[in-house]
Order: structure tokens, then C-alpha cells, then sequence
């Protein structure tokens, strides 16, 4: 039987994002666009999403003079991660 | 999306934040090392050849130097930022060794000024262990061993003029030698 994968999760840069946000406790929107190879524009409209579904929560700040975008995953964003990987196992295993 | 596609992106996520937090790790402490070096022969030096103990104030030199340094030599390498809790907690060790090892300095500079190079040697060693346990390094946690158990002992049987090579060679042990290891591996 096969899992439900999470449609907002089931997107290349959507799980880039989590996946790398998964393993740092914070990265900024420039390490992000860095690490995903994303343009700036696509990768704000899909952290839009993963925030309002509540997975990461955005901090906006100043490092120096310079505007700073903080990401970060929350709880809800982890359980759902992890339940992602899950579902992904019940397809490989078939 | 295929699944096999989905485990690709994780995967690649995962090995990309490992080898980025891995690169250059090892700078700021060949960075701050070898300005410990440098200030530790220099005092030795000036103490061996003129005998004035005001010399020992050129260790306040070190965070004086090394802060401006460190932040000129690693702008380049940090434009875009992400936390790991390890990256956090190892630097919060060395800040926290480099506030105790300044204000144990200014108190000792006017006590017994003879004894700051040891203690803040005794620091750096305790810093270089937590470092090696944090990253489950053998060497870095055996060589701030070393450091920390050596100038304690060296407390009671050496003379007070080579407490400055002892810092230097500390210096080298617990953060030259693993920053250029930390560099070599990633």
C-alpha cells in the first residue's frame, strides 16, 4: 500500500528547501538560493508557501546594514519531513 | 516527481550542507592561531632580550589583532549564512574562551602576571577539548588534552620565561595544526 505524499512537499525546490533546512538549525535566504540553485524570485514565492503551511518561519532582520532573511523549520515542518521520507519508503520498497 | 527523484534532492541537500560547512572550517583557527603564534614569539622575544615585564600587556594584542583579522580574511567566505548546532556551539566555545582568556589576563596582568600565559594556555586546552568532542575529533580533544594537563603541570616545574613558547606551541598544537587538518579534509 502506498503512502499519501505531502503535495506541498512533493515539488523539486519545496524539498530542496526543507531538506536542506532540515539539517541547520537556521540558514538565510542567500545560503538557500546557494543551495538550491533557485532564482530569488521562484524561491520567496515558495518559502511564502512553507510558511503559511506553517513548515518554516521566516525572520527578517538586518546583518550590519544589510537586510538578512532567516529561515528556519519548525516542529510541524520536521513531523512532516519525516512522514514525507516515510511515505517515499513505501514506494521504493515496492 | 519521481520517488527516486524525491530521495535525489534530499540526498543532495544533505551532501551539499555537509561539504559547505566543512570548507574553510578549519580557516578562523589557523586564523587565530598564528596570530597567537606570532604574538607569543614576539612577547618571548621582548621579555628574553629586555627583561621588562610590561611586555606581558603585548597579550592583549591577540584579541586586538586577531578580531579585526578574522573578520577582514572571512568576509569573502561568509556572503550567504546557515547554522548547524554544531557550527553554533563551536562558536560560542571560542568566544567564550576568548572573553574568560581576556578578563582572566586583565586580572592577572596586575596579580601575577607571570602566571597568564599558562592559564590561558590551561583555557585554550579545555576549548580544544570541547572542540574535539563536539566534532568527535580524536586528535584536536588528545591535543587539548595535552595543552590543558601540560600547563598545569608546567605551573609548578617551569620557569616563567618560557610560559610564551608554551602558548606558542599550544598555539600550533590546538589550533594551527587541526584548522589546516579541518581545511585538508573537506
Amino acid at each position: 500500500m502506498f503512502k499519501k505524499l505531502d503535495p506541498l512537499l512533493h515539488s523539486e525546490l519545496r524539498l530542496a528547501v526543507m531538506s536542506v533546512l532540515v539539517n541547520l538549525e537556521e540558514a538565510d535566504f542567500v545560503y538557500l538560493r546557494e543551495a538550491t540553485g533557485a532564482t530569488a524570485g521562484n524561491l520567496s514565492v515558495q518559502i511564502d508557501k512553507l510558511t503559511t503551511a506553517g513548515y518554516i518561519t521566516v525572520e527578517k532582520g538586518f546583518k550590519g546594514k544589510k537586510p538578512q532573511t532567516i529561515c528556519r523549520i519548525t516542529a510541524t515542518g520536521l513531523k512532516t519531513f519525516e512522514e514525507y521520507v516515510d511515505a517515499l519508503k513505501s514506494y521504493l520498497n515496492q | 516527481m519521481t520517488p527516486e527523484k524525491s530521495l535525489q534532492i534530499i540526498n543532495d541537500a544533505i551532501e551539499k550542507s555537509r561539504k559547505d560547512f566543512e570548507k574553510d572550517a578549519g580557516t578562523p583557527m589557523i586564523i587565530w592561531g598564528s596570530v597567537v603564534l606570532i604574538f607569543s614569539v614576539a612577547v618571548w622575544m621582548l621579555l628574553k632580550f629586555t627583561g621588562n615585564q610590561s611586555w606581558n600587556f603585548l597579550w592583549f594584542g591577540i584579541p586586538v589583532a586577531g578580531w579585526p583579522l578574522s573578520s577582514i580574511l572571512l568576509r569573502g567566505k561568509c556572503r550567504s549564512e546557515g547554522k548547524t548546532f554544531i557550527s553554533r556551539t563551536l562558536g560560542q566555545i571560542w568566544v567564550t574562551y576568548g572573553v574568560f582568556a581576556t578578563v582572566l589576563s586583565a586580572v592577572f596582568a596586575f596579580i601575577a602576571p607571570q602566571f597568564t600565559g599558562y592559564l590561558t594556555a590551561v583555557l585554550l586546552g579545555f576549548s580544544a577539548v570541547m572542540t574535539g568532542l563536539v566534532l568527535k575529533n580524536t586528535y584536536v580533544t588528545a591535543g587539548g588534552f595535552i595543552t590543558g594537563l601540560g600547563c598545569t603541570v608546567a605551573l609548578f616545574f617551569s620557569q616563567n620565561e618560557f610560559v610564551p613558547l608554551f602558548f606558542a606551541a599550544a598555539a600550533i598544537l590546538n589550533l594551527i595544526v587541526p584548522g589546516m587538518m579541518m581545511n585538508k579534509r573537506a
